[in-house]
């Protein structure tokens, strides 16, 4: 079967489920954080496709600024998980329930 | 696209989400990490596959080269911890997660199929520009109709450096 737009926009979809239920199911932040990761580069495969069929650039730039974005995001939430569990010795987003350091 | 595109796609589409299913299925975060890197590369096929070689390339190069390493690091650093495959605090948590991703799914794929003809009016644009190469392509455009978002990402990615040392600042001082 030729794969057309659809094929990519659906596999965009389970990959965006996927992800939605890693962050709703999982207790280690960790795992959250990758779940988060694969969400977005499913809307970034959708991007891709659009920007593809669609023949035009700016589904590639959204892209590439996305990956900037989430780069940026990875640096800062990885030091946040570090500095929690320097002060708790255990990371379990259940347990994380004090707005106090 | 022809035969051996098709083969390609559907390797790499069923070989990501299977890795997906890895992801959140994992015990440990290590092996979490490494199926999210398996489908990160074949995203990267997929966009080979959809004329975006810069972007596979940028794919491969921050997301399976830094980002990942980043996340292998702090796993190894923290320690692998067992909290349980797939604990639940709430009642029924899990069976409401599996729902409400279902939902979600299941209404993506229903918009989609509902519109099978919606991507139409494709503009020829960028497409043709691609015979010079896709980097040129995408840098013509980056630094004549993006400027303003790309000087916006500099920003964002110095705001994120100060966040980062700061945060690991003030852990130093407490300790010292």
């Amino acid at each position: 079967m030729t794969p057309g737009p659809e094929h990519f926009l659906v596999l965009s979809a389970i990959l965006f489920s996927l992800g939605t239920l890693g962050v709703l199911v999982r207790r280690d932040p960790l795992i959250m954080f990758m779940s988060i990761e694969l969400m977005l580069n499913s809307v970034n495969l959708t991007f891709v496709t659009f920007s593809h069929y669609l023949s035009s650039a700016d589904g590639q730039m959204f892209v590439f600024i996305i990956i900037t974005v989430a780069a940026a995001e990875v640096v800062v939430g990885l030091a946040l998980i570090v500095s929690i569990f320097q002060t708790r010795h255990a990371v379990d987003v259940d347990e994380l329930d004090e707005m106090r350091g | 696209m022809n035969g051996v595109e098709s083969v390609v796609f559907w390797i790499a589409a069923i070989s990501a989400v299977v890795s997906g299913i890895g992801v959140v299925t994992a015990r440990s975060a290590i092996y979490s990490a490494l199926s999210l890197i398996v489908t990160l590369a074949q995203l990267a096929v997929l966009y080979l596959l959809l004329n975006a070689q810069f972007i596979a390339a940028a794919q491969i190069l921050i997301y399976a080269g830094a980002v990942m390493v980043l996340f292998l690091f702090v796993i190894t650093l923290l320690g692998v911890q067992d909290l349980g495959f797939m604990g639940q605090h709430l009642p029924g948590q899990r069976v409401l997660s599996v729902l409400f991703a279902g939902v979600l799914l299941l209404g993506v794929v229903f918009f989609v199929a509902q519109s099978p003809h919606a991507i139409t009016g494709a503009r020829a644009g960028f497409n043709a520009q691609l015979d010079r190469g896709n980097v040129e392509a995408f840098g013509s455009q980056l630094f004549t109709v993006f400027v303003f978002p790309f000087e916006a990402t500099t920003l964002l990615l110095i705001v994120a450096m100060i966040g980062a040392v700061a945060l690991g600042r003030r852990r130093g001082r407490q300790q010292s």
